[in-house]
């Protein structure tokens, strides 16, 4: 995995880590309206930054689509990826 | 409902095989208090909870309680 | 820490109610695993 690739995947982590870390106070915590507005801009530069991710290196999931040949099962997978 | 995403939640680093320290992860995640037991106790549980928080919250981390499957 | 108190009853479990204050940055909090600081407590070897 090259350097660029790896740097937009722990940039998703990242932004995916703290939208569930905003979802799960926001379950306890339902009329935080600043939490809420903070999840809702975190959740939309996770949209943005998933879609420039696959975009470019093919499905993380499901019903994602895929470029000519299928890079579903291109390597690494996440547990082959050195993170340093 | 199970959906695979092809990442992992945290950036864990495999140094080398350790045998010992498998036998702890397995038992953690797989054991009678282990992570798999505790997913199926919270999403089980929020069936008889009073309030739309805690029916929230129990799906949420009966749903984040087996991740570590993706790091073995 | 709080000492037991006379709105504290014994052999009940209290929760403080968490307050949104600030949150670290995305990154810093998935490596703290995380974003609010003040539930970030790492355990060290020596003393707590």
């Amino acid at each position: 995995m090259n350097r660029e690739q790896l740097c937009m995947l722990k940039e998703l982590m990242a932004l995916e880590f703290t939208a569930l870390e905003l979802h799960l106070y926001l379950d306890t915590h339902p009329t935080d309206q600043r939490a809420l507005m903070e999840y809702n801009s975190v959740c939309q530069q996770v949209a943005l930054a998933k879609q420039q991710y696959q975009q470019r290196y093919g499905p993380l999931t499901y019903c994602e689509p895929s470029c000519y040949p299928w890079q579903w099962i291109n390597e690494p997978w996440p547990w082959e990826i050195c993170y340093e | 409902m199970w959906i695979y995403e092809k990442k992992l939640q945290y950036p864990a680093k495999v140094g080398r095989a350790n045998l010992q320290m498998a036998k702890y992860l397995i038992t953690q995640y797989g054991g009678p208090d282990g992570e798999l037991a505790a997913a199926l106790r919270y999403l089980t549980q929020r069936y008889n909870m009073p309030t739309p928080q805690a029916k929230g919250i129990l799906t949420d981390i009966g749903t984040e309680e087996p991740e570590p499957l993706g790091y073995q | 820490m709080n000492a037991p108190s006379d709105k504290m009853r014994l052999a009940r479990a209290y929760v403080p109610f968490q307050i949104f204050c600030e949150r670290l940055d995305p990154m810093e909090g998935l490596m703290k695993g995380t974003i609010f600081p003040e539930l970030y407590f790492p355990y060290r070897e020596n003393k707590r």
